[in-house]
């Protein structure tokens, strides 16, 4: 009987509960900033793969096709040639496409599973074209 | 010593010390894993100066002509040697090898300790719109080779009866993707 009673006493016994509450207390801090340590983490890789993954290098090649070569060519030749360049792209799983929208103007896309790009060029906009003599030397 | 063995008092407090410390266990191995961000392995992240080096490379060698002279084309005199231009334009198909200067211009601007392996990719229009390659350099690349592309414009006159592309095209342009494997060794 006397057992008993003493059970009932420790099951009682509420002092100890505050070492659960501020145990509490000090997860539900760990737990946040773990979520905010791992949110910066996953920021920090995808934006630097988002960027290192951008075809700039295709997109200007092709920027440089459209200013310094359509020039050489009549309306017939420029379509023909967009076509073998949307097969070379479509080769490697990339749509692409340059389309003339007026004289002077035209739409670039550029899309594959990572990256969707679409840009229009003005042939006479110089600002938005690398050196004009295409560079590169010689 | 038979009342120490039977003293019960506190044990209220060693259970909830020890859920404290399970709980606080369990957080933190929480905060440990979330650390670990799994994402897909994007294999050519090791090599992305590799493959900067590259575009780098195709992008100098790209020289343009500024002017083109249509009734003296193929104009080889007005095209610099160490162009990817002029190695396209000298192509022979019984036995297609990059010229020299360009491989010289090429090899100075790659470090020794970078191999590579060299193709070019053009649309046959006359044969169904099927896609032919070439090999020019021929080097079996290693799992973890980059690979880097760049598209050339050959106007009509500039292929020649000899040349691989001869027949691809009817009078027109034909772009050439000249295609650059490389790895380390």
């Amino acid at each position: 009987m006397k057992n008993i009673n003493r059970k009932d006493e420790i099951l009682k016994d509420e002092r100890g509960q505050v070492l659960i509450l501020f145990s509490l207390i000090v997860a539900t801090l760990i737990a946040s900033l773990s979520i905010l340590h791992a949110q910066n983490l996953i920021a920090g890789v995808e934006s630097s793969r988002a960027f290192l993954s951008f075809p700039k290098d295709e997109v200007r090649n092709l920027k440089y096709i459209v200013k310094l070569d359509f020039g050489h060519l009549d309306s017939d030749a420029e379509e023909n040639l967009i076509d073998q360049i949307k097969l070379l792209y479509a080769a490697k799983g990339t749509y692409v496409d340059v389309e003339r929208v007026s004289s002077s103007k035209y739409k670039l896309v550029y899309s594959n599973t990572e990256v969707y790009f679409s840009e229009y060029l003005s042939v006479q906009d110089e600002e938005i074209w690398l050196p004009e003599t295409g560079g590169g030397g010689g | 010593m038979r009342k120490l063995f039977h003293n019960e008092e506190a044990q209220a407090f060693t259970l909830e010390g020890i859920t404290a410390a399970l709980l606080l266990l369990i957080v933190t191995y929480a905060l440990f894993e979330s650390s670990v961000v799994v994402s897909p392995i994007w294999s050519e992240y090791g090599n992305i100066q590799l493959k900067q080096k590259g575009y780098d490379v195709l992008r100098s060698l790209d020289v343009h002509r500024t002017s083109l002279n249509q009734s003296a084309c193929p104009d080889l005199s007005n095209l610099s040697r160490n162009s990817l231009q002029y190695m396209l334009v000298q192509l022979n198909s019984s036995d297609p090898q990059p010229n020299s200067e360009f491989l010289n211009a090429m090899n100075a601007m790659l470090d020794p300790s970078i191999k590579k392996r060299l193709e070019v990719y053009w649309v046959n229009q006359t044969n169904n719109n099927t896609i032919q390659s070439l090999v020019l350099i021929n080097n079996t690349p290693i799992p973890d080779a980059v690979g880097v592309g760049r598209i050339i414009v050959l106007y009509p006159c500039e292929i020649t009866s000899q040349s691989p592309f001869n027949g691809s095209v009817n009078d027109t342009a034909l772009a050439v993707e000249v295609r650059m494997i490389l790895w380390y060794v």
